[in-house]
C-alpha cells in the first residue's frame, strides 16, 4: 500500500464510501469525511496526500473550505468533484487553484489520473519544504557580512560594487562569497541567486 | 361433490366467496349462497331464508319474527317454506347449527306426494349471523349417507354463511344509498324534474308536463310508447341506458341513469333519471321515478374542471423545469456511487489474490445504490406520469384512513403513538385522491422522521376540519420542530437537514396542493414539535349522479 492519503470531503455517505472504496483498491490510503468542518476537525497524517472535495456542501461549501485552506496556508492539492450544472462553480475552483475538477459519474481513469497527478505535486512539494528547510538552516550558519554579500551578489551586483557599498576590499568580498557558497553547497552562481530567491519567497509567501 | 384435494377445495371456496361478494341484491344473494352450499355440501336440496326485505338487517331486532322469514332462493323452488319449529328455536333464537337425521316426515323441501318412500333425510340447518343477529338462515337436506355434512363441510358451510351475511348487510346499505341519492336529487332539483311511471310490460309511459319539455315530445302523445322515448335519446348514449334498463327490470332494483337527451332543433340536454320498481294495481311491474335537466350543471361542472385541468397542467409544467436539476442531482448521487463502487470491485477481482471480502462490499453497495435511484425515479415518476391531475370526489377522513393503514407498521415500528380527529361532517372535495395521498404520505413520514431524535413522547395527532368553504387538515409531532423565522426555506426543493434526505418532500407536497387551489404551511407548536397544515377547496359543484 501506497503511504499516499487522499481525503475525501463529501456529503453523500454512500459516494464518499464508494470514492474511498474505489480509491482503496488503487492502494491509496483514505481518510472520510461528511463536511468541511469534520474535516478540519481532525489532524492531517504527515504523509502525500490530496483532497477529494465536493463542491455542493451543505453548511460550508466546497469552494469556501478551499479558500480556507488556501488562507491558512495549508497547501492541499485540490479536486473537486461536481454535479451537474455546477460549471460555473468549477470554473471558480480551478481559478482558486484546484488541481482537476471531475464531473459525477467519475470515471475511474479519470479519478485516478487526477489523484497521482496530486499527489506527484504533493510530494514535491513535501520534498521543497524540506529542502527549504535545509537551506534556512544552511543560511543561518553564515555570518551576517557573509549574508550580506549573498543578499547583493542575488541582486546581481558585481563584486566591485558590493566592496564599495559595504566599504570592504573586493578581496574580502571575493572572500566571503567563496565561504557562502562552501558553507550553502552551492556549486555556482546561478545556484546561490536561485537558492537566495527560493528563501525570500519562503519569507515573503509566510 | 367431495373434493379430494384441500387446495383445490380452498380455491374453491375463495371462488364462491368471490361470487357471494359480488352479488348486489338479496335475490342475487340468495342464490349464489345456496348454489354454493349445495355445490360444496353435496346436498340434493336446501333454502335460503331471509327476514323480510332485510328489515331485521336494519333494525337489529332482537327477536326473530318466525312469521316474517321470508325464502330468498330454494331448490326445488317453492313458494311457502316452513321451517320445523323446535328447528326454528334452535336455529334463530340460540343460534345454533343443527345437524341431524330425520326421517322423511321431518324434512321441510320434500314433495311427499310425488316421493312418499325412500332412505332417511339428513338436514342440516345453519344461521346466518350478522353482529351477533340472526338475519336469516341456510337449510340443506341430504339423502346421501350421514357421513357427507363432514365437520370439514360444515366449516366450510360456516365460513359461507358467514361470508354472506356480511354481503347481505352491504346489499342492504347499497340500496339505502341508491334511495338517499334518488330523494337528494328530488329535493334539490325542483323546478327542471319530472316524473315518469313506466309499465314494463306494455312499455307505455306516462308522465309529467315537465318531462315532456325534457324530451320535447308533443303533449298529445299520451301515453308515450317506448319508442318515441327512445327516439329522444342521443344514439351515443343509447345502448347503455337500455343495458341499464333492462338489468335494473331483472334485477328490479333501483335505477340511475345519466344520458343525454336531443331536441328536434338539435338542442342537447343531459338527464339524470332515476327510479324504482312498484307493482300496479294491476300486478305489472312498473318503473316509477324522476327525470332531472342537468345540463347547466353539466357545462358550468365541464368549464370548471377545464380551468382547472389547464392550472394544474400549467403549474406541473412550471414545477418540473424547476425539479429536472434536482432530478438529475438525486439520480447522479447514486450512479456516481454505483460506478465507483463498480470501478472498485473490479479492481479487488482484479487483485493477485483476487480480494473477494472487498469485491463482495463493493458489489453490495452496487445493489443497494441501485435500490436507491431506483427510489429516487419512483418517487419523481408519479409527478411526471401524466400531466392532468385526476379529479374526483373525494372524502378526505377515508383518503388519510387509507395511508394511515400503509404506514401503520411504520409508525409503530418509531414507536408513535397516533390520535385522529376527523370532522365527519366534512363534505366530499374534488380532488385527485392518489396524490392527496401522497401528500398525506410525505407529511407523516416526515413528522415521524422530525420524532426519532426526540427522547420523550413522540405523538403525532392528524385532525381534519371545514371552514370558511374550505377543508382543512393539520399534521401534528411533537419533533424537533420548526424555526418560524425559516418556515418557508422548508418548502424549497432540495433543502434538506437529512442525510440520506432527498429535500423535495415539502415541494412537492406544496405543488400538489397548490394545484387543488388549496394551502400548505408550517408552524411551530407552542409546546414542542410542529404542525403542517393544508387547505383545499371544498367543491363547488354537487355532482348529481353518484351512482355511475
Ligand atoms: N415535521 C417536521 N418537523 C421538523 N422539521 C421538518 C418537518 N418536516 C420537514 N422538516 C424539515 O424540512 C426539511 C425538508 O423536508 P422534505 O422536503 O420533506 O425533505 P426531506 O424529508 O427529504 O429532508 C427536512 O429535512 C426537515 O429539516
Ligand atoms: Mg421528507
Amino acid at each position: 500500500m501506497s503511504s499516499a492519503f487522499v481525503h475525501i470531503v463529501d456529503d453523500d455517505k454512500a459516494v464518499r464510501e464508494s470514492l474511498g472504496d474505489l480509491l482503496r483498491s488503487m492502494n491509496y490510503r483514505t481518510t472520510l469525511h461528511g463536511s468541511a468542518s469534520e474535516f478540519l476537525d481532525v489532524a492531517l497524517p504527515d504523509a502525500p496526500a490530496c483532497l477529494v472535495l465536493d463542491i455542493r456542501l451543505p453548511g460550508t461549501s466546497g469552494l469556501e473550505l478551499q479558500e480556507y485552506l488556501t488562507r491558512v496556508n495549508i497547501r492541499l492539492p485540490v479536486i473537486l468533484i461536481t454535479g451537474f450544472g455546477d460549471i460555473p462553480m468549477s470554473v471558480k475552483g480551478m481559478r482558486a487553484g484546484a488541481v482537476d475538477f471531475l464531473t459525477k459519474p467519475i470515471r475511474d481513469q479519470d479519478l485516478l489520473d487526477a489523484v497521482a497527478a496530486a499527489i506527484r505535486m504533493d510530494q514535491h512539494r513535501r520534498q521543497e519544504v524540506v529542502q527549504i528547510a535545509e537551506l534556512q538552516k544552511q543560511y543561518a550558519l553564515l555570518t551576517l557580512r557573509e549574508q550580506q554579500v549573498v543578499e547583493h551578489v542575488a541582486s546581481g551586483l558585481m563584486n566591485k560594487q558590493i566592496a564599495i557599498e559595504l566599504s570592504i576590499s573586493e578581496v574580502t568580498v571575493k572572500m566571503h562569497r567563496r565561504s557562502a557558497k562552501r558553507k550553502l553547497g552551492a556549486k555556482s552562481v546561478a545556484t546561490l541567486v536561485r537558492m537566495v530567491g527560493v528563501l525570500h519567497a519562503q519569507k515573503r509567501g509566510g | 361433490m367431495k373434493l379430494e384435494n384441500e387446495t383445490a377445495e380452498l380455491e374453491l371456496i375463495a371462488k364462491a366467496f368471490q361470487a357471494i361478494a359480488k352479488e348486489i341484491s338479496y335475490g342475487g344473494l340468495a342464490d349464489a349462497l345456496l348454489k354454493t352450499a349445495l355445490r360444496h355440501s353435496g346436498a340434493v336440496r336446501g333454502a335460503v331464508l331471509l327476514s323480510e326485505g332485510g328489515e331485521l338487517l336494519a333494525k337489529a331486532d332482537a327477536t326473530f319474527p318466525r312469521e316474517k322469514a321470508k325464502v330468498f332462493a330454494s331448490q326445488p323452488s317453492v313458494r311457502e317454506f316452513q321451517l320445523p319449529d323446535d328447528l326454528s328455536e334452535r336455529v334463530f333464537m340460540r343460534q345454533e347449527t343443527v345437524v341431524r337425521d330425520d326421517s322423511r316426515k321431518g324434512a321441510a323441501l320434500i314433495d311427499r306426494a310425488e316421493c312418499p318412500t325412500g332412505p332417511n333425510v339428513t338436514v342440516l340447518c345453519q344461521p346466518l349471523i350478522h353482529q351477533g343477529q340472526t338475519v336469516g338462515a341456510l337449510y340443506l337436506e341430504s339423502e346421501a349417507a350421514p357421513a357427507l355434512f363432514t365437520p370439514r363441510c360444515l366449516s366450510v358451510m360456516s365460513m359461507l354463511a358467514s361470508q354472506a351475511a356480511v354481503s347481505f348487510e352491504s346489499a342492504q346499505l347499497f340500496e339505502a344509498l341508491r334511495e338517499t341519492n334518488m330523494w337528494m336529487v328530488r329535493g334539490q332539483q325542483i323546478g327542471r324534474m319530472g316524473s315518469y311511471r313506466w309499465n314494463t310490460r306494455t312499455l307505455l309511459s306516462r308522465a309529467s308536463r315537465e318531462c315532456y319539455r325534457i324530451f320535447d315530445i308533443g303533449l298529445d302523445i299520451n301515453p308515450v310508447p317506448f319508442e318515441t322515448f327512445r327516439a329522444c335519446v342521443h344514439p351515443d348514449d343509447l345502448p347503455d341506458l337500455e343495458k341499464a334498463l333492462a338489468g335494473a327490470v331483472s334485477a328490479k332494483s333501483p335505477f340511475s341513469h345519466e344520458y343525454r337527451v336531443v331536441h328536434r332543433d338539435g338542442t342537447i340536454l343531459h338527464v339524470v333519471a332515476v327510479g324504482q320498481f312498484d307493482l300496479s294495481p294491476a300486478g305489472d311491474v312498473e318503473l316509477e321515478g324522476i327525470i332531472t335537466d342537468v345540463t347547466e350543471q353539466k357545462v358550468s361542472e365541464q368549464a370548471v374542471a377545464d380551468a382547472r385541468a389547464a392550472l394544474a397542467r400549467a403549474a406541473r409544467l412550471a414545477s418540473l423545469g424547476e425539479l429536472a436539476g434536482s432530478i438529475i442531482h438525486e439520480v447522479n448521487q447514486p450512479l456516481t456511487a454505483i460506478r465507483a463502487s463498480a470501478d472498485a470491485c473490479l479492481r479487488w477481482l482484479a487483485r493477485e489474490p483476487a480480494d473477494t471480502d472487498e469485491a463482495r462490499r463493493s458489489a453490495l453497495r452496487v445493489v443497494e445504490q441501485s435500490r436507491r435511484a431506483t427510489n429516487v425515479v419512483g418517487g419523481l415518476r408519479s409527478l411526471v406520469r401524466d400531466s392532468h391531475l385526476r379529479f374526483a370526489d373525494v372524502h378526505v377522513n377515508e383518503t388519510i384512513e387509507e395511508v394511515l393503514v400503509l404506514l401503520k407498521r411504520e409508525l409503530e415500528l418509531a414507536g408513535v403513538a397516533l390520535k385522529t380527529a376527523f370532522d365527519e361532517t366534512l363534505p366530499p372535495i374534488e380532488a385527485d385522491r392518489v396524490q392527496l395521498q401522497q401528500v398525506v404520505l410525505n407529511l407523516v413520514r416526515n413528522a415521524v422522521e422530525a420524532m426519532a431524535s426526540v427522547d420523550g413522547v413522540r405523538a403525532l395527532s392528524i385532525s381534519s376540519r371545514v371552514a370558511d368553504g374550505h377543508v382543512s387538515v393539520s399534521i401534528a409531532d411533537t419533533g424537533v420542530g420548526v424555526d418560524p423565522a425559516s418556515a418557508e426555506h422548508l418548502f424549497a426543493a432540495l433543502y434538506t437537514t437529512k442525510g440520506e434526505g432527498l429535500g423535495l418532500g415539502l415541494s412537492i407536497c406544496r405543488k400538489i396542493v397548490v394545484a387543488h387551489g388549496g394551502r400548505l404551511w408550517a408552524e411551530k407548536n407552542t409546546t414542542h414539535g410542529a404542525t403542517f397544515t393544508f387547505t383545499l377547496p371544498a367543491r363547488q359543484f354537487r355532482r348529481l349522479s353518484g351512482s355511475n
